[in-house]
């Protein structure tokens, strides 16, 4: 901290510190350092001399502006001929981002005197003009974040300027001022040596030129935004991926000359980019799989990877994708329509900390893809738009998988036509952190009940967007849950469950038979395994809550399914299928697969006790998921569905997101012999022959910690554009849904 | 294994040696000195205030060594105060002080810092007068001084 400026001031005030104890200047100034907000600072300068001193400059080091009265009164008191202090001295960092439109050169000319000055944020501000924008750079030697993007004022003139007075710059986004060109960016890069994030897109005049220079003076780079740049080839990109090893964020959006050529000198052996994680090739349409093969593996610490609109791509290449395992949080597969099933359920395996997956127009996903999707831990956005082949049962593998349930926030499911109500209904009320769910284009959902909790469609779309439109967000999600919650007429329908069931089991052994082929070629252990399907009362309250509403196309669930209902009797519910959640082994979806096939109470040993519904069920269940397993398991299940139905019960938790039916210190195939096994809020599940006493309706309806999607949701800015945190830089979210939307 | 501080008012306090290393002060001088049995002189803290922050340090003797997060972060956060701590700040205004001046004086930061939190949750809400009469802290702002620094500072007024 500098306080120099305070000991001066504070030598003058040293006869308020009569009173004992008086804590010294450093420490006041520390502890000021908890006030949260100026108001309460500006409380506490007011109390004496001393303290005045001390805050004054924490009061005055950062200000953010919301509104702009607010602004020009702070210009007020700079402007005034003499102040108490010397205010100007004590600004740091000027964030006028929230007020920029409305910054004017007579604002600016009064930040002049900032000799300070590090960081200025001002994108947007197009009332700006050359003279107001020099006035201020003119005399802040230390300046060293800068973000003037979208300011029609920053020419080629302006940036030399900035170059000049500057130079210890290292992060300057100019993206949208499109009339700079490479003059200014060569002189800028030739001065500003310490440049360590620069974003020029929508600079579309720029061309190699202007990269070269940068690749060659700024060894520091580490995050570059060459979005719609669209002159660029890749003799500019090749240099970047030469000169920079430490290329933190590279953004080639829309640079449709790049080919693969501009990689071609990657080996993964002599080259590594060991801090790559955002990587974008969004519409850079001529990538093909060799692109990724010889790209991914020389960054295997990605975390982003956009390659929407990469429609060359193929299983083949991005499957090489998997070898970024945990490292991968976001992932856009968008309009590569090549990719199928098994590049999806692979990537389930093993990147398991993937956050956001946006796999619109990616027209062969089945359920399947979403079967296996239903078991990554962290996964709170799917983009599913216009995966037409996606059905009611994708959407029960998301909720039926016990995980999906608890993270998923915004889900785009627009124009997957097949998708009924029912099925929506069991989503929204099933995940209650949902907080965006677009289905425009739904024919399910075009009914006048649903669209009048659906927001405004966008101004400027033609009237059949507006009819198609339906997009729910917010309070509109919560509105819908609560809709579809009171309008449940009947209780789940039996044959729903059965067909629900018999079509889980057909996605598990689809992807069990990808995994198997895969086995032993790259993946050997898979780090993720499927929890089998849930039974007994737990898949009613799963279910149950809104698979009771009047299903607008029931014909469809038969279709599907029919052939694979055996004689199994409709909703008789059974013992959990294969030992439990314990993970299951490759092996283990085999005999899944089996099941299918054959009679499933040979295969499980399920012995059904009673018949399902309001009485206490008791089953007892041999696990045949491991040759280990001597014992039956017991498992008591309760009835008061009706009720659990209401409550939506939240799956119980036990840490790792399966329903719980595993005794807490055995893990995998150890279920040995005849044990208790808990399930949900700790009902411990007795011996056999003790009926009717535990229940699971309301025992297991616990709320599950919110820490580990707290604590990831704190980590998610981690490391991001520490130089300069534009408001800009939060992730925009799609507005409204048409035809072309789709990316979300 | 103990030691033995003593007090501005030369009393002696026998203390568990993890206990007394809670203060990177001491800490420090026990490392220096080596094996030793000598007190500890503590020229700086009187005994009322030395029992408070002995008793501090007994509570959270087991405590993992807390990191030293450098970097600025923008605004710590003074909300955190676990239960135990909060009661224990519960003293009169001229004890918070010297907490707060003992903590920085022995170098034990998690005190410092609760005791500054402490102080910062007081000052929340508060006018500059209420702040004044919490602290005894007496105005010496001329009448003009303080409309002058009033008005040149209105615009964080209601931020």
């Amino acid at each position: 901290m500098d306080d120099d400026d305070c000991k001066s001031i504070t030598t003058i005030n040293n006869s308020s510190t009569r009173y004992t104890p008086t804590l010294p200047s450093e420490l006041i100034l520390f502890m000021f350092r908890f006030l949260a907000s100026a108001h309460d600072l500006r409380s506490a300068i007011l109390v004496c001399k001393l303290w005045c001193s001390c805050g004054m400059d924490l009061l005055w080091s950062k200000p953010a502006f919301l509104t702009i009265p607010v602004a020009e009164r702070m210009v007020q008191t700079l402007s005034l001929p003499s102040t108490i202090f010397p205010y100007a001295n004590y600004i740091r960092r000027l964030n006028l981002s929230f007020v920029a439109p409305d910054v004017t050169d007579s604002m600016l000319i009064q930040f002049a005197p900032c000799v300070r000055l590090e960081r200025l944020l001002l994108a947007g501000g197009n009332k700006a003009t050359m003279v107001g924008l020099q006035h201020v750079l003119s005399g802040c030697p230390g300046l060293y974040s800068l973000d003037l993007s979208d300011i029609p004022a920053v020419t080629d003139a302006l940036i030399e300027y900035v170059a000049e007075k500057c130079p210890r710059l290292h992060t300057l986004y100019i993206g949208s001022c499109s009339s700079l060109t490479d003059d200014s960016i060569v002189k800028l890069a030739a001065s500003c040596l310490q440049l360590k994030r620069i974003k020029l897109s929508q600079c579309s005049l720029l061309t190699d030129r202007a990269v070269l220079a940068l690749t060659e003076h700024c060894p520091h780079l580490i995050e570059i935004d060459l979005t719609n740049c669209s002159l660029m080839t890749d003799t500019a990109i090749r240099s970047i991926f030469e000169s920079l090893p430490q290329i933190r964020d590279i953004n080639l959006t829309l640079l449709t000359h790049l080919t693969n050529a501009a990689f071609s000198f990657i080996s993964p052996k002599t080259h590594r980019f060991e801090q790559l994680r955002v990587l974008n090739f969004t519409s850079c349409a001529n990538i093909t799989d060799e692109t990724l093969l010889k790209i991914i593996p020389a960054a295997p610490r990605l975390r982003s990877l956009a390659l929407t609109k990469c429609d060359k791509i193929t299983d083949a290449g991005a499957s090489v994708i998997k070898t970024l395992g945990k490292h991968l949080h976001y992932l856009h597969l968008g309009h590569c329509a090549k990719i199928t099933d098994r590049l999806i359920v692979g990537l389930s395996q093993v990147c398991t900390r993937i956050r956001y997956l946006d796999l619109a127009c990616c027209t062969k996903i089945t359920d399947t893809s979403i079967f296996a999707l239903a078991q990554l831990p962290k996964l709170r956005r799917i983009g599913l738009v216009k995966c037409s082949n996606i059905t009611d049962y994708g959407i029960y593998a998301m909720l039926v998988s016990q995980v999906l349930p608890q993270t998923l926030e915004r889900v785009h499911l627009s124009y997957c036509v097949n998708l009924s109500d029912t099925a929506i209904a069991s989503l929204v009320t099933q995940c209650r952190k949902l907080t965006h769910l677009s289905l425009t284009g739904v024919p399910a959902f075009t009914w006048p009940r649903y669209q009048m909790f659906c927001r405004a469609p966008p101004p400027e779309f033609t009237a059949h967007q507006r009819e198609v439109f339906c997009v729910f967000s917010g309070k509109g999600v919560r509105d819908l849950r609560k809709y579809m919650h009171e309008n449940v007429t009947t209780a789940a329908a039996p044959a729903n469950l059965a067909n629900i069931r018999a079509s889980y089991r057909m996605m598990s052994s689809a992807v069990s038979s990808m995994l198997a082929e895969s086995e032993g070629v790259e993946e050997p252990e898979p780090a993720v395994s499927l929890p089998p399907f849930p039974e007994g009362s737990t898949l009613w309250a799963q279910m149950g809550a809104a698979v009771g509403v009047a299903p607008s196309d029931p014909a469809m669930v038969v279709d599907i399914v029919t052939p694979l209902l055996t004689d199994e009797q409709e909703g008789v519910e059974e013992g959990g299928s294969g030992g439990g959640p314990t993970p299951l082994a490759l092996q283990a979806f085999q005999e899944l697969d089996n099941m299918s096939q054959s009679s499933q109470d040979d295969m499980e040993g399920v012995i059904m006790s009673e018949p399902p519904g309001p009485a206490t069920t008791i089953l007892v269940v041999q696990s045949s998921s491991s040759s280990e397993s001597s014992g039956p398991l017991v498992f008591r299940s309760g009835g008061g569905q009706n009720s659990v139905f209401r409550d939506g019960v939240i799956p119980p938790d036990d840490g790792n997101g399966f329903p719980s039916l595993q005794h807490p210190s055995h893990s995998h195939h150890c279920l040995q012999g005849h044990r208790e096994l808990e399930l949900g809020g700790g009902s411990s599940l007795m011996e056999l022959d003790d009926p009717g006493q535990e229940t699971i309706g309301d025992d297991c309806s616990r709320v599950p910690s919110p820490g580990t999607l707290a604590r990831s949701l704190n980590r998610e800015g981690e490391g991001s554009g520490a130089g300069s945190t534009s408001p800009a830089e939060e992730e925009e979210e799609e507005d409204g849904d048409d035809d072309d939307d789709d990316d979300f | 294994m103990t030691v033995i501080l003593v007090s501005s008012d030369n009393q002696d306090f026998k203390v568990d040696k993890e206990v007394a290393e809670r203060s990177i002060l001491i800490k420090n001088m026990l490392e220096d000195v080596g094996e030793s049995d000598s007190p500890i002189p503590l020229p700086n803290v009187t005994s009322a205030v030395l029992t408070k922050v002995i008793e501090y340090c007994e509570h959270h003797r087991n405590d993992p060594v807390q990191v030293p997060e450098e970097t600025d972060d923008p605004r710590k956060r003074s909300n955190d105060i676990e239960e135990w701590d909060m009661k224990f700040m519960q003293v009169d205004q001229e004890m918070l002080f010297e907490i707060i001046l003992a903590a920085n004086y022995l170098d034990i930061k998690p005190l410092l810092d609760v005791g500054c939190k402490t102080v910062a949750n007081i000052i929340k809400g508060k006018t500059p007068e209420e702040i004044r009469k919490a602290f005894n802290i007496v105005n010496d702002f001329t009448p003009e001084e303080e409309a002058q620094i009033k008005k040149e500072n209105e615009w964080a007024e209601d931020r």
